[in-house]
């Protein structure tokens, strides 16, 4: 054979060695996390509680935990797409190691329908005679991991399979009409008192922010006077239905787009009066890259562009110092 | 001077008496709270720990504060126990309690010397000197006391000595003994302060036969000290100076005797070198009465000989015209 027959073998040979492996894929991906690493976090865990009765009697409670870790991650394998890391624990003073699965199947494989992420729950009302909201969640607050493959095309296409506006949410049935009456995502969307879907005010342009190089998800959901609570009413002998006053939920996080979760929110914010008692409540729950510096905002959802802008500028000077190509 | 211009001073000195004085119409010293009283309390209760662990990077916060009112209403007085029945409107929940009244006679049981002031001191071998390691003030809390006033105030300044031996302590490389008086405990601490004042002999005349508030405020930091670890080389502990240490607490009563209000505020802070991290704690305790129907009526009566004595020169005058 020819020198160039040779060259041309040895090429087409490697070519195929390389598209035959899985080695290509994995490593396209600029990873914004690495071993040996480590990576400082503040968690915020707010609580709120007020009641007042009719006589003016008061009871309110705040309470608040933050607390700051280190990350270390200490082994990564490609192959299995399995990390480990360890952690100091504050309450412990003791390290800590854990492990998961980093790659984007998780998520394609824990959320394949709305069920999985948010349970909304609507009733037939006889008193009024109407379907109203009974009950509404986001299951567990749903904490993202903190360092993930950063295929955003499979990320943005779990979410837009399950934000679909026709998914069902509930299905009631209807005594009126005889009839189970379907609800689906578009109605519950338009129905609430606001909605927003990545900072968009309708589905639709929500859905449409899901490309393939977005990174966050943001919710806010304002239940106010369309959710209800009940009561058993003795006089009437039947259970009453009354809107809640006040229900807002806010959700949302952001990862860079190497696969570092940036941070991470939950909270609500709920008021109601019933029966001359005023019950007020709030919850939040937050996870920020940086140290406890990072949490003193006083919420997230208030402010979310400064934080941002912060957290984006932090970043690329980390990504100037240490640009990981390949993994490793 | 003439017997009408006798009688119109006579009248003013009475009403200036009446006005200045107050005492014939405002409640005698001895006066009790009663059945029927009602006292309306609000709370306020708030702490803050923070953990660091700078080799870790680590650090963990805590804050909780809570904040709520309570209702108090006197059913009964049993003047022979010395003890009140009373109802608790709180977490919205109504029940009756009895408490006893009787601090007269457990000035001995709960404000001794030891039962407000708790002392533990070390002999530190490395400085060679006795080194303060532990140390509580507790001052017991009755929610209605007996108003005799004079007692317990004559009880506190008697506390108050300096030459009190509040704790003695054994070198044990000499066996020589040490006695730590009160005096050297106030002496040697950053700062104190009884009833507002600096010195035991100035904070003794505070207590006077109607006071009814009293403050404490000490300040240990530097002064009290933590076991740290133990130095092997030498056989003995290694005690280490606490960054950050106050206690203030502001106890009042109405002159009736029931609680007006209580204040407690805790500050601590230090680095724990063997253990590598730092502390930093305060505890803030607010009690406060906020409605005084009872003292607010007295207020109004007040009014009362003043507005005799006008009406009166008013009427002298108009006679003499």
């Amino acid at each position: 054979m020819e020198k160039k027959s040779h060259l041309l073998l040895l090429v087409i040979f490697s070519s195929i060695l390389l598209l035959g492996s899985n080695f290509t894929p994995i490593h396209s991906y600029e990873y914004d996390w690495m071993l040996g690493e480590q990576y400082l976090y503040a968690v915020r865990n707010y609580d709120y509680e007020e009641i007042r009765i009719k006589n003016g009697n008061y009871n309110i409670d705040e309470y608040l935990v933050e607390y700051q870790m280190n990350y270390n991650i200490t082994n990564i394998d490609f192959e299995t797409k399995r990390l480990d890391f360890s952690y100091y624990n504050t309450y412990g003073g003791q390290f800590f190691i854990y492990n998961y699965d980093f790659d984007m199947d998780y998520y394609s494989n824990y959320f394949t329908s709305l069920d999985d992420f948010i349970y909304i729950d609507y009733i037939w009302d006889s008193n009024n005679e109407t379907i109203i909201l009974r009950n509404f969640a986001i299951n567990y607050y749903y904490q993202p991991q903190l360092f993930i493959e950063p295929n955003w095309t499979i990320f943005n296409q779990v979410w837009k399979n399950i934000f679909n506006e026709s998914t069902v949410v509930d299905v009631v049935y209807n005594p009126n009409s005889e009839n189970n009456d379907v609800i689906n995502l578009k109605y519950f969307s338009e129905s609430i008192t606001s909605f927003t879907f990545n900072n968009k005010k309708s589905l639709d342009s929500g859905i449409n922010q899901l490309t393939s190089s977005n990174t966050e998800l943001s919710l806010h959901f304002d239940l106010s006077n369309v959710i209800h609570e009940s009561y058993y009413d003795f006089e009437l002998a039947r259970t009453v239905y009354v809107p809640i006053e006040e229900y807002i939920i806010d959700y949302q996080f952001r990862y860079s787009d190497g696969g570092l979760l940036e941070f991470y929110s939950y909270r609500e914010e709920i008021s109601s009066t019933l029966d001359d008692e005023f019950y007020k409540e709030i919850f939040e729950f937050a996870r920020a890259y940086g140290g406890l510096k990072s949490l003193d905002y006083p919420t997230f959802i208030i402010i979310p562009s400064f934080l941002l802008s912060v957290l984006i500028m932090k970043f690329s000077l980390k990504k100037k110092k240490e640009k990981v190509i390949n993994g490793l | 001077m003439g017997y009408k211009k006798y009688r119109l001073f006579y009248i003013s000195l009475i009403g200036v008496a009446l006005i200045t004085n107050n005492f014939f119409f405002a409640k005698p010293i001895t006066a009790f709270v009663s059945a029927g009283d009602n006292f309306h309390y609000e709370y306020e209760i708030s702490y803050f720990n923070r953990y660091d662990y700078p080799e870790y990077e680590a650090a963990f916060l805590e804050e909780d504060s809570e904040q709520w009112d309570e209702d108090i209403h006197i059913i009964e007085i049993d003047y022979s126990y010395k003890t009140i029945l009373y109802e608790r409107i709180y977490n919205f929940n109504k029940d009756n309690y009895t408490t006893s009244y009787d601090w007269e006679s457990s000035i001995s049981n709960h404000f001794d010397f030891n039962d407000l002031f708790y002392f533990n001191y070390r002999w530190d071998q490395d400085t060679n000197k006795p080194v303060l390691s532990d140390f509580e003030f507790y001052f017991y809390y009755f929610r209605f006391v007996d108003n005799n006033w004079s007692i317990i105030n004559t009880h506190f300044a008697d506390l108050l000595d300096e030459t009190r031996i509040i704790y003695t302590v054994t070198n044990p490389d000499d066996m020589s003994v040490h006695n730590i008086t009160f005096g050297d405990f106030l002496e040697n601490i950053k700062s104190y302060k009884i009833q507002g004042r600096s010195s035991i002999a100035s904070a003794k005349n505070q207590f006077s036969s109607n006071t009814t508030k009293w403050t404490f405020k000490f300040d240990l930091s530097e002064y009290l000290h933590y076991r740290d670890h133990y130095n092997t080389t030498f056989d003995y502990y290694v005690y280490l100076p606490v960054d950050k240490y106050t206690y203030e607490l502001i106890i009042e009563y109405t002159v009736d005797g029931a609680i007006k209000y209580r204040e407690e505020n805790f500050e601590y802070e230090t680095t724990y070198f063997t253990d590598e991290y730092e502390v930093t704690a305060n505890y803030n305790y607010k009690l406060s009465l906020n409605k005084l129907p009872v003292q607010l009526e007295i207020s109004y009566l007040s009014f009362i000989p003043a507005l005799v004595f006008i009406v009166l020169v008013v009427k002298i005058r108009n006679k003499k015209k």
